[in-house]
């Protein structure tokens, strides 16, 4: 039995009330349900469009209100810089994520216009290093130089580089898989084929996430992209899941 | 498991392929690229991967008859289709930014039948409209022998963008036109163009797995005009296969998408 949890899942509506199948957390989970993964990773768009305080709370008011959110739904925390005093402390930021189960960071510099540098978040990912905390990168919003720039300045953060991009990104993820042990990817993106096979065997299973990119993309694609691939079903199993159960159980 | 109560999505799931279900890949690539690392870029390897998934015939266009037309030219495609009969059939790319390369290449399409299924327009990176006087030898070529030509198709493009196809399928009523990816994103209008024409198919490569469009378009043209594509090796056919059977479209559907339609338009090749 493959069990799938879904590393890269987003909700909820934006302010110009575009169309989205997934306006609240039920739609999310009823969708989990039709295709059978088991547990998501989730931010909400408000988190982006509002802003870490309403955003963030959003969603956690929603999944204490929805009957059965709470074991398959792993809410991202949104954080800017610390230093404006808007914010928690480091350590209250982190005992207010553990207290919402919350595994993940998701950060918006460019929208939030703050910058990516040791001055600014330095505090905060220390943190985050320190307690295995991943943050996603997502290759769309801060671009690979971005990525590389800040995987130099912090090189043992926890990350998962998010959206790829359709034509296959093996020349870019490749040496930061190589460089930065604790850094991960999902596949959300990674359609080129045999490529999950292909990087397993260069770099072994343990560091591909199963992400299903869900609303834009359907999440059973790469589902069954993961189950034939050809690998072993300890690779799978790993990958469909395995890796980021281990990730956030810190 | 993807998609409930479907026998052909179980029989996926568990084994990768399914018999009475083959799959019939009407738009793939061959060779390296410039801007992307392939793990399958050749024939060996290309095959090895679409055989898991039950690929009858991919039906591809060579990379380098595409971005190195006048120095390549067929030959690659051509060779790989020799040593695996049984699995590919090419396209002949046709750039007209080398017009003697193209007339040379449109001379010996009949000598390289049935390998040789029709031609591939990628006007969209060769910068010429298709329904500009570049392309016109081609498409008089292709209508004179009732051949296939497989379409880059992109939304609002200059080059081959709806109202640029719309231009030409009325001039040239002996093409069968597969438009590879549907115009992204425009998947009305993409539905629309293939309902009113009868040799008008919608080519999916890049679609299956974006919510919605599937849907859409079947609900507008229906399965008998849409045609499965991965791009291969750009995409991997289980992504694709996957994308298609998550969509809230019937099994019949998947039938005439992965195999029914392609049959047809293939049959004096096969």
């Amino acid at each position: 039995m493959l069990e799938f949890f879904d590393a890269n899942c987003t909700y909820g509506r934006n302010k110009t009330n575009e169309p989205t199948p997934f306006p609240t957390l039920k739609e999310v989970i009823e969708d989990m349900d039709r295709v059978g993964v088991a547990k998501t990773t989730l931010w909400h768009a408000q988190q982006l469009e509002s802003g870490w305080e309403i955003g963030t709370k959003i969603i956690l008011d929603e999944i204490n209100a929805t009957p059965g959110a709470k074991e398959r739904i792993s809410p991202s925390w949104c954080v800017v810089p610390t230093l404006t005093g808007e914010q928690e402390s480091p350590d209250k930021i982190l005992e207010n994520m553990r207290k919402a189960n919350a595994g993940t960071v998701r950060i918006f510099p460019e929208e939030h216009r703050w910058e990516l540098y040791p001055v600014a978040i330095g505090d905060l990912f220390d943190v985050f290093i320190q307690n295995h905390i991943p943050v996603y990168l997502p290759a769309n919003r801060l671009g690979w130089d971005r990525i590389y720039r800040t995987m130099m300045l912090f090189p043992n953060l926890y990350a998962i580089v998010s959206n790829c991009g359709l034509w296959g990104p093996d020349r870019r993820i490749r040496p930061l898989l190589k460089a930065y042990k604790n850094l991960y990817f999902e596949t959300s993106e990674y359609w080129a084929a045999g490529s999950i096979a292909d990087t397993v065997n260069a770099v072994g299973p343990e560091r591909i996430l199963y992400g299903s990119g869900a609303p834009r993309y359907e999440r059973g694609a790469m589902m069954l992209a993961i189950k034939h691939a050809d690998i072993s079903d300890d690779a799978k199993k790993l990958i469909a899941s395995g890796n980021l159960e281990r990730l956030l159980k810190h | 498991m993807i998609r409930k109560n479907s026998p052909l999505a179980k029989e996926f799931w568990e084994k990768g392929f399914v018999e009475s279900c083959p799959v019939y890949d009407m738009h793939g690539h061959m060779g390296t690229h410039y801007a992307i690392y392939f793990a399958a870029p050749n024939a060996p390897e290309m095959v090895k991967l679409i055989k898991r998934a039950n690929v009858k015939k991919l039906c591809f266009s060579h990379h380098f008859s595409l971005w190195a037309t006048n120095y390549v030219g067929q030959d690659p495609a051509l060779e790989a289709c020799k040593q695996f009969p049984d699995y590919l059939r090419f396209y002949c790319g046709i750039n007209p930014n080398f017009p003697e390369q193209m007339m040379a290449d449109l001379k010996k399409v009949a000598e390289w039948m049935p390998y040789c299924i029709g031609l591939k327009f990628l006007a969209d990176y060769h910068k010429i409209p298709v329904n500009a006087e570049p392309y016109r030898p081609a498409l008089e070529f292709a209508n004179a022998l009732h051949l296939p030509i497989l379409f880059h198709t992109w939304s609002m493009s200059p080059y081959d963008g709806p109202d640029i196809m719309k231009d030409i399928i009325p001039k040239y009523p002996n093409i069968t036109y597969i438009l590879g990816h549907c115009f992204n994103s425009q998947w009305q209008v993409a539905g629309e163009i293939a309902k009113q024409y009868d040799n008008v198919y919608l080519e999916l490569t890049s679609v299956p797995g974006t919510r919605g469009a599937l849907e859409t378009m079947v609900n507008i043209c229906g399965s008998e005009k849409i045609l499965f594509g991965t791009d291969m090796p750009w995409f991997d056919e289980h992504q694709g296969i996957g994308g298609l059977l998550s969509a809230q479209i019937s099994d019949d559907d998947v039938h005439n998408i992965l195999h029914r339609n392609a049959e047809k338009i293939l049959a004096p090749f096969i």
